[in-house]
């Protein structure tokens, strides 16, 4: 027992030291439609109540619409002031993009959020658990707003 | 019943005839929420559907406190029949607050000997006395604080809630702004600057138009003066609090009524 909790707290101690490197690779895909505007984006990673602890991309035109990111806005996006270095920056055509982040990741369980909204169109926020242990690659497919998004972390 | 002379006693003060209906009141702003500085137009009216204006409310006591505390009055005030709308700029990072009422309003009743139905008088309560005539009996007054808010957020939310200690205030819990369909949502009350403990706040969602029901869900509120409120859909929400409180025998106002109202909007988490 007293071993088992040694190793425990030497796993935490290594754990805290290493920092971890997050690739997100994110599709907006085509819209038929023929009012077509790009969509807002925000790639983020929050904790267990749900709060921002990172921002990974803001991809926004006109202030007055960030809002309309509603998660990312009401969860810490309005407390933070753009641009953000590296983070955030103009809206992009449909297409595949890769956004990575770099840093030390706080304990507990996160999740990683990709919200899209579009102008005349939809909002999709999805939502992707980062594994517990920090390595691996998790995805999900988005229906409407987004495409597939698949994200590896590495320590 | 209680509820319904409690509203219709409030509608009153507010230049309404004294009729037993069951008028909600309510401030809709057209944003809850900003990003960026703007002017939001507000509705203020009384109906029994939400949010579906009915009976125009006149602006004239409405005030707003932006997030360093100062008052402004409403822009552009329009008072239509069937609906009234005043413009509100929110240009300070924080939150405001537009409130209506939330002061002492008295009431007089008294029998004029001869007349049919007794007389009524409404206004500060040293002139309601003054017109209080010789020879009249059943003399009894009354006291009304109704308070109506919303909240408005630009950027970051701030701390804004009442503090006049008089009537029914929100003074703490969650951020009027900040609500998730999905998450219970935490709501203070003060009674007179102490916890409101045992009163109720009911809790009814907009659209009343295209459901058979009210929808109401009420709450008692705790030893503190709060409840937990569930949110059953995203969308706007209307809160209420009310109570009346007979005054001892012999006490100069014989019964004292308090009411607020509230409104919010829950996103789609």
């Amino acid at each position: 027992m007293r071993k088992l909790v040694g190793v425990a707290a030497l796993m935490a101690t290594a754990s805290f030291a290493q920092a971890e490197t997050l690739t997100v690779e994110l599709a907006i895909p085509e819209m038929d439609t023929a009012e077509y505007h790009r969509p807002y984006v925000a790639v983020w990673i929050s904790d267990d109540s749900r709060q921002i602890v990172e921002h990974v991309a803001v991809w926004v035109e006109k202030e007055k619409w960030w809002r309309d990111m509603r998660s990312w806005w009401r969860r810490g996006g309005a407390h933070t002031e753009l641009p953000i270095d590296g983070v955030s920056g103009a809206t992009k055509k449909p297409g595949t993009y890769t956004v990575s982040w770099e840093g030390d990741l706080p304990e507990g369980e996160l999740t990683l959020n990709v919200e899209a909204v579009r102008e005349v169109g939809g909002r999709e926020h999805l939502r992707l658990p980062l594994p517990a242990n920090r390595s691996g690659k998790v995805e999900k497919q988005g229906s409407k707003e987004l495409g597939l998004i698949v994200a590896n972390i590495a320590k | 019943m209680k509820k319904q002379m409690m509203v219709a006693l409030a509608v009153s003060v507010m230049g309404w005839p004294l009729v037993a209906d069951a008028h909600k009141r309510w401030l809709l702003p057209t944003d809850f929420s900003l990003s960026d500085a703007e002017q939001v137009s507000v509705d203020f009216t009384a109906s029994n559907n939400l949010f579906y204006v009915d009976k125009g409310m006149p602006a004239d006591g409405v005030e707003i406190i932006d997030p360093t505390g100062n008052v402004h009055a409403p822009i552009n005030p329009v008072l239509r029949k069937r609906r009234s709308v005043f413009d509100v700029d929110i240009d300070k990072e924080g939150t405001y607050r537009v409130v209506s009422g939330g002061k002492p309003m008295y009431f007089s009743s008294y029998q004029v000997p001869g007349e049919e139905k007794p007389s009524r008088g409404r206004g500060a309560l040293d002139e309601l006395k003054a017109k209080i005539p010789a020879n009249a009996t059943d003399v009894k007054f009354s006291e009304s604080v109704s308070l109506l808010e919303t909240y408005i957020t630009l950027g970051a939310p701030s701390k804004n809630f009442g503090t006049s200690g008089q009537g029914i205030e929100l003074v703490g819990g969650a951020h009027p702004n900040t609500l998730y369909a999905d998450e219970p949502s935490r709501f203070v009350f003060n009674l007179n600057g102490k916890p409101a403990k045992g009163l109720t706040v009911e809790v009814t969602p907009d659209g009343t138009r295209y459901r058979d029901e009210e929808g109401t869900v009420a709450y008692t509120l705790d030893g503190k003066g709060a409840a937990e409120v569930n949110w059953s859909v995203p969308g706007r929400y209307l809160l209420e609090v009310g109570t009346q409180v007979e005054m001892p025998e012999g006490s100069e106002i014989a019964k004292r009524y308090y009411s607020y109202s509230l409104t919010v909007e829950v996103l789609k988490p």
